[in-house]
């Protein structure tokens, strides 16, 4: 199963999971049943994961608890009472997320859910009304590229690291500015010029530095890049793309050894088994054939090899020397016991992508880059999403055919002609793309100083709408669109009853020149508020 | 008379010529031109007037005002409202908003790589025309833009950098043609000034030297450059870097000693000294914003406004994106700054810092007509540009099946 966003609201169902599960990160969760690789794991080294179990637990010591007191007194205090009987903003247009208006509506919510959007829904008398007069309200906006928090924007070149681990949730100002712009979730990459550079992250906003469950998804995506090394001439690039390729070969290469080690144990275990049964009882032999233990297997093997393991077993003739089964006096031994080939927690991290269980980002800016992606993911069945892609016009046909989604920054091109990556960049890439058919995603992307954190996200949807791209589609982009891309939507993403109360409310549309965010909440809680922003400057 | 309808800028934006030039334009062109040298004396016999109507056009306050019909006597307004002229030709755009045309003042359109001296800190002879490359295709993609106006200004890395050039992306008679050839006087105290490797070498020397220089000129009645000789009596403006509020301290003492016709350009200390600066009654510029332009930067536009001192935002062309004023003004606005003044910041208020708000920068009688029409609200990013009009020319058309620019 690839795990790319499939198409189409999601069913009631997911829904109604999204309601029940006061567990965020729960398909993160979800992931690791099928994952024996990811044992190690264990959340050692995601100080993210860490602290979102204390408060899980909700037995945190009593420094987290008086932080959250503190956190909930601070941004809460308004909502203090709202928590309880909940909150509605009142008459207000209401923008779905998935280009649906709904006019003069009500939004109530609770408990950090949303749990009702219309004109016609009774409201109860406990709830706090906020009179919306016709203003606009939208889901909280989503960043499905943004460097925010990430102080150190040329990540490591290991597969396992996380971008979620080196976001710095107290990087108030920068967290502040998204939020005081509507945005409510940043999808976080982890960056690097070329090869493959980690998880990249689904991360939700709050300026509190609160012990929240803040990281949605840690293993949203594999980050990987290609060309983005300003010294690389274009043989470098070509070099460079060997090399990604080379990965993967690596990757398939480990799991066939892997393969090879399952089966030379089963054989291994088979002639220890028979041995054994020889010595207890050499006249009878064993009835039971084929019972092989499988229980016991560790690598990334498959079932293929163990049946193929066993038939061998079989085959071999069974009648040997007994044999001292002491593993002290192994010398002695002919029969050796095979040794497994070396754990590469890389490898096993490219394997996953290669099971797709994790689609593969890239991000890249040529066009003849990202022919040689596409050459590598076709070669390996690798689902693709494409980030930054300047020049993806040019491949525009290809890129629909194989539903491959395209992610745009949104560093615009300069009039002054540029020989390097920037040649291709294109104002109108977007509404371009869209007309091929391609999948448009709209981010914030680096800046040009090479990291730009999240800013002025509205804005720059509505440039593009102005150079061609659809209107509804652009805000859709920041929506449910930007939380299908992530794999969040069914709980964020959307004004629609049972999602997260992720909310903004608009004086005009996102879109217009003189919009200003009023009010920002995330799960139910505000944690913006424009009035108070000016006063406290 | 209307060019404008065969134009495919598209096509043209490699070429050397200019958006908009057609061989049978050129050909009017050839021929007024003659028509012009031949009887200099003669009024035209057929005067140009046409009418160009819109929903709404942008006031000289930068509002936005309500049924747009500008009289047009090329190359100027010749009325702005009231009942047009009976047989005038006229176009109209349905739901469309006229603005003046868009002004750039930091520019380098082209002359990219082409503004900075470094053999000496001090060029007050230096001249940003000299450098201009005025057939270069880029100046079309900004007029596409809607930028007809922009200034040629010498780069921070010289404490006296030179004379500013103001020039137009296309002109009335096909060529882009220099308001002025020699503007307001360049200087910078930004870092770039020092350098290891001439003076001054640090910012305390930099100062000391601008001071010294000025103070020469000054008492040097008759030998001193002549363009430094106007700017310390106040009589030739100038345009001075300041990226730190120390910076714009220290302009503010020279303005006060010398009477200087300063404007300054500065953005990050905006809340220091948005007072100081409005008590000295000048103006400021304030850096190109963009998208990723940090609170602080991008709320200093709405910062000075407040403070009532007039701000000009920078658009930064070449090195910026072709709607780079535009979206710089949006991004003011939704860091406090008035949508009127921020209209203003990229029209008439950088025509007042460059001197030529007689000419160009408002739609009122007599300015020049340099127009753009646009499919809604300039500051609204999802405008776009349907017309631009120079010097009362149609010298871009949007071409409506394509329903953007390429």
């Amino acid at each position: 199963m690839r795990s790319v966003p499939h198409c189409g609201p999601p069913t009631d169902i997911d829904i109604q999971r999204s309601i029940d599960q006061s567990d965020f990160r729960e398909p993160g969760a979800g992931k690791m049943h099928q994952d024996t690789i990811r044992k190690p794991r264990l959340h050692t080294l995601s100080t993210s994961d860490h602290q979102w179990f204390g408060l899980r637990g909700r037995a945190t010591g009593p420094r987290a608890r008086c932080v959250l007191v503190v956190a909930v007194l601070v941004i809460a205090v308004p909502f203090a009472a709202a928590q309880r009987g909940g909150v509605a903003i009142e008459d207000v247009t209401v923008l779905v997320g998935d280009g649906q208006r709904i006019a003069h509506a009500n939004v109530f919510f609770q408990r950090g859910k949303i749990a009702s959007v219309g004109n016609e829904t009774e409201l109860p008398k406990s709830a706090v009304r906020i009179a919306g007069d016709g203003k606009f309200v939208t889901p909280g906006l989503i960043d499905c590229w943004s460097t925010l928090g990430l102080r150190a924007s040329q990540g490591g070149r290991s597969a396992w690291s996380k971008a979620a681990d080196a976001f710095d949730r107290y990087a108030k100002e920068e967290i502040e500015a998204a939020l005081r712009q509507g945005v409510t979730t940043v999808y976080l990459p982890a960056r690097t010029f070329n090869g493959v550079g980690g998880y990249g992250a689904a991360v939700r906003l709050r300026a509190d530095g609160a012990l929240e469950p803040i990281v949605l998804d840690d293993e949203v995506v594999l980050c990987a890049a290609l060309g983005l090394d300003p010294g690389q001439g274009p043989l470098g690039r070509v070099k460079a793309a060997a090399e990604l390729r080379a990965l993967w070969r690596g990757a398939v290469e480990y799991r066939r050894a892997w393969e090879d080690y399952q089966e030379d144990l089963e054989e291994y275990e088979l002639k220890l088994k028979e041995k054994a049964e020889q010595k207890e009882d050499g006249a009878k032999k064993s009835a039971k054939k084929g019972t092989t233990q499988r229980a016991g297997r560790k690598g990334p093997g498959r079932g293929a090899g163990a049946a193929r393991a066993a038939k061998k077993g079989k085959e071999k003739p069974a009648g040997e020397r007994d044999k001292k089964r002491d593993a002290g006096k192994k010398g002695k031994d002919e029969l050796k016991k095979p040794e497994p080939p070396k754990k590469d927690r890389g490898k096993e991290t490219l394997l996953r992508v290669l099971d797709g269980e994790l689609a593969l980002r890239v991000e890249v800016y040529r066009p003849e880059d990202i022919l040689n992606v596409l050459a590598i993911t076709d070669e390996f069945n690798i689902a693709l999403i494409l980030e930054g892609a300047s020049g993806a016009h040019h491949v525009a046909e290809l890129l629909a055919d194989r539903s491959i989604p395209v992610v745009l920054g949104g560093a615009a091109p300069p009039v002054q002609f540029s020989a390097g990556p920037l040649q291709h960049h294109r104002a109108d890439a977007a509404a371009r793309l869209a007309a091929a058919g391609v999948e448009v995603y709209l981010g914030s992307g680096p800046g040009r100083e090479g990291a730009s954190p999240t800013r002025h996200l509205a804005l720059r949807a509505a440039r593009e709408a102005g150079h061609g791209f659809d209107n509804d589609a652009a805000l859709t982009a920041l929506t449910s669109g930007a939380a299908r891309l992530l794999g969040l939507e069914a709980r964020i993403g959307r004004v629609r009853r049972g999602l997260s109360a992720d909310l903004v409310l608009w004086s005009a549309h996102p879109f217009a020149p003189d919009a200003r965010v009023e009010r920002v909440f995330v799960g139910g809680v505000e944690v913006y508020r424009a009035d108070d922003a000016e006063d406290s400057e | 008379m209307n060019h404008a309808e065969t134009h495919d800028p598209a096509r043209r934006a490699g070429s050397r010529n200019f958006p908009g030039v057609t061989a049978s334009s050129c050909a009017h062109a050839v021929l007024a031109l003659l028509a012009y040298f031949a009887f200099p004396a003669a009024a035209p016999a057929q005067p140009s007037t046409h009418v160009i109507r819109a929903a709404a056009y942008v006031n000289s306050e930068g509002e936005l005002q309500s049924g747009a019909l500008l009289v047009i006597e090329d190359p100027k307004i010749l009325q702005v409202g009231g009942d047009a002229p009976v047989g005038a030709p006229s176009e109209s755009y349905a739901g469309a908003v006229i603005s003046a045309g868009l002004i750039d003042i930091d520019a380098a359109l082209g002359a990219w790589g082409n503004l900075s001296e470094r053999d000496s800190a001090l060029q007050p002879e230096a001249v940003a025309k000299d450098a201009f490359d005025r057939y270069h295709a880029q100046l079309g993609v900004a007029l596409r833009a809607g930028v007809t106006t922009f200034a040629l200004v010498p780069k921070d890395d010289n404490l006296i950098g030179g004379r500013i050039a103001i020039c137009q992306t296309s002109g009335p008679r096909t060529r882009p043609i220099l308001l002025d050839d020699a503007g307001p006087l360049k200087l910078s105290l930004a870092p770039a000034v020092f350098q290891p490797d001439r003076e001054p070498t640090s910012r305390a020397g930099a100062i000391a030297m601008l001071r010294g220089e000025l103070q020469r000129a000054r008492d040097d009645a008759s030998g001193g450059p002549a363009a430094l000789a106007q700017f310390t009596r106040g009589k030739l403006a100038g345009i001075m870097t300041t990226p730190s509020g120390a910076d714009v301290l220290v302009a503010l003492d020279l303005i006060k000693a010398h009477g200087l016709k300063l404007t300054l350009r500065h953005t990050h200390d905006a809340r220091a000294v948005a007072r100081e600066i409005a008590a000295a009654g000048i103006g400021v510029i304030v850096d190109p914003y963009e998208f990723s332009s940090s609170p602080r930067d991008a709320s200093a536009a709405g910062v000075f406004e407040r403070a009532g001192v007039r701000v000009t935002i920078a658009g930064g062309l070449p090195g910026r994106a072709a709607d780079s004023l535009r979206t710089a003004a949006a991004v003011a606005v939704r860091n406090g700054m008035s949508p009127a003044a921020a209209r203003r910041a990229i029209t008439s208020a950088p025509a007042t810092a460059l001197g030529i708000a007689d000419r160009v920068g408002s739609i009122e009688r007599g300015r020049l007509a340099d127009l753009v029409v646009f499919s809604g609200d300039p500051l609204d990013l999802r405008s776009r540009v349907l017309a631009v009009y120079v010097g009362g020319r149609r010298v871009f058309v949007a071409e409506p099946s394509e329903q953007r620019e390429r």
